[in-house]
């Protein structure tokens, strides 16, 4: 069980992608990295602003790790929610799609790339969905 | 003069932010897309996360506004992942190409009304413009 948001947790994502066959098969030509953006929610536990970044490229995860803002900025793609928006996708009570055209989560990046890369991104979610988690603001 | 995609509201719907981003990267990486810009009001609705816009297409010019307003030529109703997938469905003269599987699934979709497309008889034209304009292909 990993803390979310945490570098533990991120660690346990990145092996989830690793091991993922749908995930390899739906990015096999995906180039680019991708930034996710847990706003903070001080009342939930979650003080700070925190930026994930994952180095994906032709259906692997190379690298993820918690970056500074200035660094995340940087990605091809980058992701932004609140974190407990981020907790609803990952409880599957928030389909991200829906999401986004909600205005719920923020795109931000290439959008042809990621209409055709959709298929690919929704594995993406589905496997953060699979990490064993423990949420900010539901420590005990 | 390279073409302009202008939102009407402060703060953008999702839908509007997607629609409008891949319209403008559209255009940036296709130019010569632009001759597609022609006179049209498009309505794109999905009911599914009560969310609609209205697209004003004139030529060097995309208006985007949150909901749906005045009497569109045509007027798109599908659910959020259906409207995000016709955008990568291949296309033969802008319609979508039945002798794809993608294809096939769009037209099997319209058949049985999972998309509905009002106006799509009588402003075919504009339809072939619209899906070249948002093919991601």
């Amino acid at each position: 069980m990993a803390l979310f948001p945490s570098e533990e947790w991120l660690d346990l994502y990145v092996e989830r992608i690793n091991q993922s066959k749908e995930y390899r098969e739906a990015a096999a030509t995906w180039e680019g990295d991708v930034a996710y953006v847990f706003e903070a929610e001080p009342d939930k536990n979650v003080p700070d602003e925190l930026w994930a970044w994952l180095d994906l490229w032709h259906g692997e995860c190379r690298q993820g790790k918690l970056v500074d803002a200035s660094e995340g900025e940087k990605a091809k793609f980058i992701i932004r929610a609140p974190y407990s928006r981020w907790k609803e996708v990952i409880n599957k009570e928030l389909d991200p799609v829906k999401g986004m055209m909600q205005g719920k989560l923020k795109l931000k990046g290439d959008l042809p790339t990621i209409v055709r890369y959709v298929k690919a991104a929704n594995e993406l979610v589905n496997l953060a969905q699979t990490v064993p988690t423990e949420f900010a603001d539901e420590q005990v | 003069m390279a073409a302009t995609v202008e939102y009407a509201d402060e703060e953008p719907n999702g839908l509007a932010a997607i629609i409008g981003g891949l319209i403008e990267a559209n255009l940036q990486q296709h130019p010569e897309r632009e001759a597609l810009l022609k006179p049209a009001v498009v309505g794109i609705t999905a009911p599914d996360v009560g969310v609609s816009i209205t697209l004003q297409i004139a030529p060097g010019r995309v208006g985007i506004a949150n909901g749906l307003q005045g009497k569109p030529h045509l007027l798109v109703e599908a659910n959020s992942e259906t409207l995000i997938e016709l955008s990568s469905v291949p296309l033969r003269f802008g319609l979508p190409d039945n002798m794809t599987k993608e294809g096939r699934a769009v037209t099997g979709s319209l058949l049985k009304g999972r998309i509905k497309v009002k106006g799509m008889t009588r402003h075919t034209a504009r339809l072939a413009r619209l899906n070249k304009l948002l093919s991601v292909n």
